[in-house]
């Protein structure tokens, strides 16, 4: 992948342009604003947007805006926590397996098809009354409704690969299995997992903010997304702008992850690209 | 009766890019006679195939065909809107091409192409019984072994060979009297090349119809056509009969061609090579654009070069032919 | 075709050993969850002798492995046991009966939505490739795809809800009740869950439609003279199904997920709000038999989307 063709491509440009000040904005944000996430001032409670609060003020009379970064902030970090896990048990299952296939090939995919077979949300949710509410455990619940998703890809690709010229070389030169793995497979196949992975960053922070939307996720009073969208939610005829402006820097956010993928997969896949 | 059927007067194809315009073809002329077959030869990149996809109007939307005027059994086709022309198309003209594997639908039924294509030339009222007799027919005569079997297999349960005569059967299937045949036998190997050519050259001998057969291959030419185009970058540089051009061929590339294929034939050690390769990309419009690679290059050739009649061949793009430059190169 | 047969038997039998393995892990996973059920039903206080009474009563204090052989049995007859704490006592299978059609009803009118929308949105962006409506068509896939289904739930809620006042913002008239009442009531619902698939679903079939149209057979069909209608049915739509019915296959995981959200900000007596307020309970008998039944929905689902694509395209089946 080329960096001048990446730049050129405007999905890409856009989606990293996006993603590059969404985590601008989520990390520095909240130090450069006034408001504390926790501050409360129970007199300007429920203020529609203006220039002092740009997201107006929650029900406590926090700043939203504030407390939308933050939120994001950790919405962010427990998805990529999520998909990171998911990444490294999945591509690794995917790799061993897809490379040496016999019965450690067969037991991964029979687990990985259960995994499939349940809804996403329905994994996420069932996992969080087994384990307790929490950050970590929202965390865990990503992991496992993704790892599936990277140990299939990895490992059919794997499978694909497995008799190509430079694998079969780097085994006859004797180099271990972790080694033609890892060094010699993994970066050639790497393009659908990258873009799998900003989906899944996408995604995981959409399956957070539901699971604390509906109170089964993350605990208030730490922000995250959905924990600021569930309160948003409970006066929501009222003052509308808590949960609309929440629910928009999700869509947001999740455009430019879901723009940087799509862009990555265009780079990556010639058929796709509009001809002249 | 040599009765004129495709007449195609100076057709000129470009196409329309983001940056510029590419010409692809100029300048080409020829016809074809009813019952005959015209050789059209040339490497990659020649504009051959663009030539004849022209003709059967395939070309991409971006493409733009201007000639002066292409007469199909005496009637100007080029002033005719998309639905007339099309009623033209497989019934009248046909085309068939280079891979017989991707030119059948895969998820679809020989059976249902058949159906399909018969049901839309004799009328959608066309009693199926009767469309899947004949369909059966043509299949036989295509050298198919089990007609009844082949209509009921999908493309992927058949050979490269097989899939070319059921193509061809096809084409055949309505009846044109012009059929296009894009290299046909370019992806098939040589046992089974063999066979189509002998295919070809039956239909040729049974059918009065007229063909126009494109390859790469002067060997083929020689053998299946009664007179030949040779195209370079986008121009045809030498036309006329097949036995005198191979004789005697009066253009450098043309004689280049034939000297290979004898080289070929004849299994020497080592074949003469035509040096260089054909540009790609625009062309220049006023000198002999085979001159990089031309062992009789002058520059007297460096201006626009017409296609003159030499005597006993035909027409010739070149300064020197008919000047004795030509080698007799026989068999 | 025998072999054929013998594709979909295995397959069958796949399915339903993943499902059989599915009800041992939910299972598992069930037991390993902090509370006791005893005293979630009883409460804190109970003494110990009605705690060990409740659990004899319920056969709690048998061997694991008897307790699972118990259940899967009581599964196949559609026993699934009785409520702890979300309708105590209740027999869970009524509870299900009762929620199923509402989850289905909505589940297959999004589906719906999301196709026809993808239908002709995919194919506008396939043909008219390059231009605005291409464009258009693409941009608001992406923006499909980046909104959570709960949100644009809200949104439509306050769009055309609270400020047109075309649909009802809550409740949810059975299907049973009214068939109208239930389009007219699950409209808002159905959209909120269709939008993220609708526009996974015209990626897909903007990308298949496209591939297929430089296809050579399309090509052929023209020099043939098939009429430009007759090519893009027949020949490029027809073949574009198979991936585009696979990722419809594919989409049912996130669509039960989506529905369990949507369900409780709307209001609908369904599945999944029933899984919601069993967590929130902690009625693991009703959690459990929630995850059952979407477990088994998906599998069926697939089966029958491999079913399909086995069908449409026989290269597969040999």
């Amino acid at each position: 992948m080329k960096l001048k063709h990446f730049l050129h491509n405007r999905t890409a440009l856009a989606g990293l342009t996006i993603t590059t000040l969404f985590l601008l904005a989520v990390f520095f944000g909240p130090m450069l604003s006034k408001w504390s996430s926790n501050q409360h001032d129970f007199m300007n409670a429920l203020q529609p947007p203006s220039w002092a609060h740009p997201f107006g003020t929650d029900s406590l009379g926090r700043d939203v805006i504030t407390r939308v970064l933050e939120g994001a902030r950790i919405s962010l970090l427990i998805s990529v926590a999520g998909v990171f896990a998911a990444m490294v048990f999945g591509i690794t299952a995917g790799l061993y397996s897809g490379f040496h296939g016999g019965w450690m090939d067969v037991i991964v995919m029979r687990v990985v098809d259960l995994l499939f077979a349940f809804p996403a949300f329905v994994l996420a949710l069932f996992l969080m009354v087994a384990l307790g509410y929490g950050v970590t455990n929202v965390a865990l619940a990503i992991m496992l409704v993704y790892l599936p998703i990277f140990a299939r890809i990895t490992r059919n690709m794997t499978e694909t690969v497995r008799n190509d010229a430079y694998v079969q070389a780097a085994q006859v030169m004797g180099q271990g299995t972790p080694r033609i793995l890892f060094r010699e497979i993994l970066p050639n196949i790497s393009a659908p997992i990258l873009v799998q992975a900003t989906i899944a960053v996408a995604f995981g922070i959409v399956i957070e903010s539901g699971l604390s939307f509906i109170g089964l996720g993350v605990q208030p009073p730490t922000p995250s997304l959905g924990v600021i969208m569930a309160d948003g939610q409970e006066y929501f005829r009222r003052s509308p702008w808590v949960l609309t402006l929440s629910g928009l820097s999700v869509t947001v956010a999740l455009l430019g992850l879901n723009l940087l993928g799509d862009g990555i997969r265009d780079l990556s896949d010639p058929r796709l690209k509009v001809r002249e | 009766m040599t009765e004129t059927l495709l007449e195609v007067n100076d057709l000129n194809v470009a196409f329309r890019l983001a940056s510029a315009n590419l010409t692809v073809s100029s300048d080409v002329s020829f016809s074809v006679d009813r019952g005959k077959v015209l050789g059209l030869i040339g490497e990659s990149g020649s504009g051959k195939t663009v030539t004849s996809k022209a003709i059967l109007r395939l070309l991409p939307k971006n493409a733009s065909l201007e000639a002066n005027a292409i007469r199909f059994k005496g009637r100007d086709i080029s002033t005719l809107t998309e639905a007339e022309f099309n009623r033209l198309r497989g019934t009248e003209l046909a085309m068939i091409f280079q891979d017989p594997v991707g030119s059948f639908n895969p998820v679809k039924t020989i059976g249902w192409h058949f159906r399909t294509v018969g049901k839309l030339h004799r009328g959608a009222g066309a009693p199926r019984g009767e469309i899947m007799k004949e369909a059966k027919e043509v299949l036989a005569k295509a050298d198919i072994a089990d007609p009844e079997n082949a209509l009921r297999k999908y493309p992927h349960q058949m050979s490269g060979g097989m899939l070319q005569r059921c193509l061809i059967a096809l084409v055949m299937f309505s009846k044109p009297s012009l059929i296009v045949a894009d290299e046909p036998t370019t992806n098939l190997d040589n046992l089974v090349e063999r066979q189509i050519l002998d295919l070809f050259d039956k239909l040729r001998r049974e059918t009065d119809a007229s063909f126009i057969f494109i390859t790469h291959d002067m060997t083929i030419a020689e053998m299946i056509s009664d007179s030949v185009i040779v195209m370079y970058a986008g121009q045809i540089v030498e036309q006329g009969p097949t036995e005198a051009l191979m004789r005697r061929p009066q253009h450098p590339y043309t004689q280049g061609l034939v000297r290979t294929a004898r080289e070929l034939e004849g299994e020497v050690e080592t074949l003469t090579e035509i040096s260089g390769e054909i540009g790609t990309g625009v062309h220049p419009e006023n000198r002999c654009r085979f001159a990089p690679r031309c062992p009789l290059y002058e520059t007297a050739c460096d201006h626009a070069i017409a296609l003159r009649p030499v005597e006993g061949h035909g027409l010739v793009r070149c300064i020197k032919a008919g000047q004795g430059a030509a080698n007799e190169v026989t068999p | 075709m025998p072999s054929s047969l013998k594709y979909f038997l295995t397959r069958l039998s796949g399915s339903l050993v993943t499902m059989l393995v599915g009800t041992i892990v939910v299972f598992l996973v069930m037991k390993a969850a902090p509370g006791d059920p005893a005293l979630i039903v009883l409460g804190d206080y109970a003494t110990d002798e009605t705690v060990a009474a409740f659990n004899r009563k319920h056969g709690l204090d048998a061997p694991l492995m008897a307790q699972y052989l118990d259940w899967l049995g009581g599964l196949v007859r559609f026993d699934f046991g009785q409520s702890l704490s979300v309708s105590a006592g209740e027999n869970i299978g009524d509870l299900l009966l009762y929620r199923l059609p509402n989850t289905i009803f909505v589940g297959v009118y999004a589906i719906l939505i999301a196709v026809t929308l993808s239908l002709v949105l995919g194919t506008l962006a396939a043909l008219n490739r390059g231009t605005t409506v291409d464009t258009s068509a693409t941009s608001l896939a992406v923006l499909g795809v980046s909104m959570p289904d709960f949100w644009f739930g809200y949104m439509l809620i306050l769009g055309l809800s609270i400020g047109l006042g075309w649909f009802p913002s809550y409740g949810f008239t059975p299907p049973s009740d009214s068939l109208a009442g239930a389009f007219y009531s699950g409209f808002l619902p159905a959209l909120a869950i269709a939008a993220p698939m609708a526009a996974v679903f015209t990626r897909t079939l903007r990308t298949a439609l496209i591939e297929n149209l430089d296809r050579e057979h399309v090509m052929v069909a023209k020099a043939m003279g098939h009429s430009g209608r007759f090519r893009f049915l027949h020949h490029v739509f027809r073949n574009s199904l198979i991936p585009y019915i696979t990722v419809v296959g594919l989409q049912i995981r996130y669509l039960l997920g989506g529905v369990v959200i949507i369900e409780r900000i709307f209001g609908i007596n369904g599945v999944g709000s029933l899984m919601v307020e069993a967590a929130f309970a902690r009625d693991f008998f009703v959690v459990q038999a929630c995850a059952v039944v979407f477990l088994g929905i998906v599998l069926a689902v697939n089966y029958v989307v491999d079913l399909i694509c086995a069908m449409l395209d026989p290269r597969r089946v040999r």
